[in-house]
């Protein structure tokens, strides 16, 4: 159980939005630049560790934070349109990136150093390394 | 009675908001999914659908193009220009350590992609420029000086 790593806030963010349904405006509040996104993200369990991929075109080391408190691990990421030209909207053809902020939670096994987590961004993609995480056999329960 | 219509009212008009909304995501997102084909047994594993965000900006002379495509070689990229038209394929291929372990989540996909995004004009193939920074493909075209507007004359009946 504590050996599994799992997104924490997926549900969160997922209903957030609907949260404010009728306050808000639906429309609005799920599509406005500023709300929160969750960046496509794989994990694999290796011998060794944990490795967290995460991708986050456009991001560099300056605007992405990976914290490991508490056995939680939070990866923060902050994206202002370039430049002032960008944020009006004129000579916007076609605007599917996101900007703003996204948050995403991931639970660490109990063992975990948090010392040792290392992280990296190259091309685009967001490498966490969480290594020493005691992998603990299946254990087996026999049926009476 | 009056009450009874009045959350009628209200139900009907956040059904609508539902409705818009649901219309305007999908409208937003549903170029942007792009179908990924596995070539690799290693991309079997992945996700088919991924997101290729592009945001296309028009200037005066040019026209501006971003896409997100984290993860990618350079060499894996391919960028063409048919006259209004640009084209971006490619292979995203998974790193060499994926195969090491097992994989508890799988969000990412992989695979041969391509989309075809379209442009405000005609656009100059010589003049194009794309470099990739970042996990980011920017693709910078000259607008076809020839493409003036010609006005159509009305001939009389």
């Amino acid at each position: 159980m504590s050996s599994l790593i799992r997104p924490t806030d997926i549900f969160d963010d997922f209903y957030r939005p609907f949260g404010s349904l009728f306050s808000q405006g639906f429309p609005s509040r799920l599509l406005s630049d500023s709300e929160s996104w969750l960046p496509a993200t794989d994990v694999r369990q290796e011998d060794s560790g944990y490795v967290i991929e995460m991708e986050v075109p456009g991001f560099t080391s300056d605007n992405i934070d990976v914290e490991a408190d508490d056995n939680v691990l939070t990866i923060t990421g902050t994206r202002e349109s370039e430049s002032e030209e960008r944020k009006e909207d004129n000579g916007y053809l076609r605007r599917e990136r996101r900007y703003g902020k996204f948050t995403r939670r991931f639970t660490l096994p109990a063992a975990t150093n948090e010392e040792e987590v290392a992280a990296q961004v190259k091309d685009g993609v967001l490498t966490v390394k969480i290594p020493g995480a005691e992998i603990s056999a299946p254990k087996k329960i026999a049926v009476e | 009675m009056a009450q009874l219509t009045d959350n009628e009212r209200e139900g009907n008009s956040a059904w609508q908001w539902l409705v818009n909304g649901w219309h305007s995501l999908r409208d937003k997102a549903v170029s942007a999914m792009t179908y990924f084909t596995p070539e690799r047994e290693q991309e079997q594993s992945a996700q088919r659908w991924g997101v290729l965000a592009t945001d296309v900006t028009e200037r005066k002379n040019r026209v501006h193009v971003e896409l997100e495509l984290p993860g990618m070689e350079k060499a894996d990229l391919n960028v063409e220009v048919h006259d209004n038209q640009l084209l971006v394929s490619g292979e995203k291929r998974t790193s060499a350590t994926r195969q090491d372990g097992s994989l508890v989540i799988t969000e990412r996909a992989f695979g041969r992609f391509k989309r075809v995004i379209a442009l405000p004009c005609n656009v100059a193939s010589d003049g194009t420029r794309a470099s990739y920074k970042d996990g980011v493909l920017s693709v910078d075209l000259p607008k076809e000086q020839a493409d003036r507007a010609r006005s159509i004359p009305i001939r009389q009946a």
